[in-house]
């Protein structure tokens, strides 16, 4: 019983009602422990590399300690015994705990996301959306499209680069790269339409319609999918129980 | 009991004729077909309506792009417009001609199994059809394979079979070859003559040459009529004549190798004269096109012509274009290049052949001693073939060098310097006389079997 074997429609389901319901969580307690208690259902349930784990976090670190910071600086005065001072200004225990709250939130919205994209097949998700999640064939297979156009996509922009480099456009910063993008929008844009346009009529011409079809990767809804769902929930519920009291 | 089954066909028109809704005359005029089993061949030059007729059989047209059909069209014995999306499809397997741009999903595997999965078939029949399907095709090997790995061959090969795993009578193949070297194009025309004799086939084809005594059958299109109708003949491909200019001060390049992560491209010298024509051959995927764009980087005075004229524009019409990055002025080119009309437009809404010629003005222009073309030939019918000689021609009689990357053996044969490239390593010059060295040929790939 794993969160990679976990069915990627009701994964996304149960972490979007968690994220949900934290948004109306207004205490430091609740966040922080669907934090602490997200990396314990990973630790247990998951095989996540720590590693890219603590990568991605980086960012969204920074933001909960800017958010941490830019509270307890300019929080407004609120009323309230004050704790300490800070560049003049008196931070009270509501300012502190309004900061907290904030920041762990962040903290916990990254923790969720992780857990569900760090252990999620991009491929079974869409297959798992169109079998349980009721998606169009059309718009699921226009993602696999997608994922096959991307390094497809990324080798026709190199191509126009290393031309427009030749004749003479400056290009060497990465400044220059950037400001030069919009001009290779058009190109780029018109060729992609050709061959998209190129794809479709070859997906026609196999067959497909967008109409009901046989399926042969069966992402299936087992038990296990409703206890991992319902250890999420209940971690939510202890969180709340936490907080309120 | 005599039977009483009739030979069906699968395209049956009479006074078939085909207009795209914005455009004022027909693409294909008083069309009169009956396409039976066997192997029928469709020519024709690029705007012939080949590829419109080709979209006809298959029912992609005219629901996909609104186009008004006059006359009677019958597949199969039933009339176009009683079919529902993808009905046909399923009795037609259809391979297009750019490789890249025909796959949904990653693997050889899925690929083929996206097919049976569109065609509805049991779940538990689907690994068994995939399992035979490649062994049948003899490309079992492929079969977790990467689709984005594979080379432009091998992709075609899959096509093939993802087109007949749906069991189809009929097989479409667009230009199949366009875009694969003559070894491979050869290699793939037998195999697909070994592998296709129970099923019927329409090939469109501007070169036939290449498939040898394939069909029973041509159909020739010229201006959306048919020209002949009749059993197959064998002819040989276009002759061109090499071009004859005189040499004039030479000068050296080098260039640097190249390091990628599955390819290495030796360094390499090459000492060209004004005057030259020097065409670089090899197989796909031996580094013809690295080489090409080292060259380009390390020297200045190279001007390159990418496959795609349009990589090359940074502007949005065709005067701005001419005049980017100098202050010489650009009349004079515009109007030796027959681009005076389209001055205002912009130059991707030109024709192919038009961008080639205002690529060419763009290298003029900017001073470029060597122009280097990749790949010119590929998927260009005869016309665009002798413009793109006479433009050649034109250059190195002006004391310009001229140097192009094909594949291209009928075409290759108007240079006057060769150069030969063979897993990363350029050798070379060559005198015309390399045409008489079978095996040097053979050795590169440019050679094909008498079968």
């Amino acid at each position: 019983m794993t969160f990679h074997e976990m069915n990627p429609t009701i994964k996304f389901l149960t972490v979007t009602c968690l994220m949900f319901g934290l948004a109306f969580m207004y205490n430091p307690w609740t966040p922080l422990v669907v934090f602490l208690g997200t990396l314990a259902l990973q630790t247990l349930f998951s095989a996540v590399s720590w590693r890219r784990w603590g990568l991605f976090m980086i960012p969204f670190l920074l933001t909960a300690l800017g958010t941490l910071w830019t509270s307890l600086v300019f929080g407004k005065q609120t009323s309230g015994d004050v704790m300490f001072k800070l560049f003049g200004n008196d931070v009270t225990d509501e300012n502190v705990r309004l900061a907290a709250t904030l920041s762990l939130r962040v903290l916990a919205f990254t923790a969720l996301s992780l857990l569900f994209t760090l252990t999620t097949d991009p491929k079974r998700f869409v297959y798992s959306l169109m079998q349980q999640g009721k998606l169009s064939p059309k718009i699921a297979y226009s993602v696999f499209v997608g994922f096959r156009f991307f390094p497809i996509l990324k080798n026709e922009l190199m191509q126009l680069y290393e031309t427009h480099a030749l004749r003479g456009v400056r290009l060497e910063t990465r400044l220059d790269h950037i400001r030069h993008a919009p001009k290779l929008i058009i190109p780029l844009l018109a060729g992609s339409i050709r061959q998209a346009e190129r794809i479709a009529f070859s997906m026609e011409a196999r067959g497909f319609t967008g109409e009901p079809r046989a399926t042969y990767e069966v992402v299936a809804v087992t038990r296990n999918d409703f206890l991992l769902a319902s250890l999420l929930f209940l971690l939510f519920g202890v969180s709340t129980w936490v907080g309120v009291r | 009991m005599p039977s009483r089954v009739k030979a069906v066909s699968m395209v049956d028109a009479e006074y078939l004729s085909f207009r795209y809704p914005d455009k004022t005359s027909d693409v294909l005029t008083n069309l009169t077909l009956r396409l039976t089993k066997g192997r029928t061949l469709i020519t024709g030059a690029s705007g012939s309506g080949k590829s419109t007729l080709f979209c006809l059989m298959n029912r992609l047209y005219p629901d996909n792009c609104d186009g008004i059909v006059t006359g009677r069209l019958h597949l199969f014995d039933r009339s176009y417009d009683t079919y529902e999306a993808g009905e046909v499809n399923r009795r037609v397997g259809t391979v297009f001609q750019d490789p890249d741009s025909q796959f949904v999903m990653q693997t050889v595997e899925e690929e083929l199994i996206f097919t049976l999965e569109n065609f509805a078939v049991a779940r538990d029949e689907m690994m068994d059809r995939v399992t035979q399907m490649l062994e049948a095709l003899q490309l079992t090997d492929y079969r977790h394979r990467n689709i984005h790995d594979l080379s432009g061959g091998e992709k075609q090969q899959v096509a093939v079979a993802c087109a007949l795993i749906g069991r189809p009578e009929w097989l479409l193949l667009d230009e199949p070859l366009a875009h694969l070297d003559p070894e491979t194009a050869h290699y793939f025309v037998r195999w697909l003559d070994d592998i296709a004799e129970t099923i019927n086939i329409v090939v469109i084809e501007h070169r036939p040459y290449i498939w040898g005594d394939f069909f029973d059958r041509q159909v020739k299109l010229v201006n959306g009529r048919i020209d002949y109708d009749g059993p197959f003949i064998v002819r040989p491909d276009y002759v061109f004549s090499p071009i004859r200019t005189e040499r004039g001060k030479e000068f050296l390049f080098h260039i640097p190798k190249c390091e990628r992560k599955t390819f290495h491209l030796a360094a390499s010298k090459m000492k060209v004269a004004k005057g030259d024509l020097i065409a670089v051959l090899g197989r796909n995927g031996s580094g013809k096109s690295t080489w090409l764009r080292s060259l380009a980087r390390e020297y200045h005075e190279v001007g390159l012509v990418p496959q795609s004229p349009a990589h090359l524009f940074v502007t949005s019409d065709v005067t701005h274009e001419l005049s980017y990055g100098h202050n010489r002025p650009i009349e004079d080119i515009l109007m030796r290049l027959g681009l005076g009309s389209m001055r205002d437009h912009h130059p991707l809404s030109l024709s192919h052949g038009q961008k080639r010629r205002l690529a060419i003005g763009v290298m003029m222009l900017s001073n470029k001693r060597l122009i280097a073309f990749d790949e010119p030939t590929a998927g260009q019918d005869e016309v665009s073939l002798r413009a793109l000689y006479d433009l050649m021609a034109e250059r190195v009689r002006a004391g310009h060098t001229v140097l192009f990357v094909t594949h291209d053996l009928s075409f290759a044969r108007i240079a006057n310097t060769y150069y030969l490239m063979c897993d990363g390593n350029l050798s070379g010059p060559y005198d015309p006389s390399l045409w008489d060295d079978p095996g040097l040929l053979r050795s590169h790939g440019l050679l094909m079997e008498e079968s």
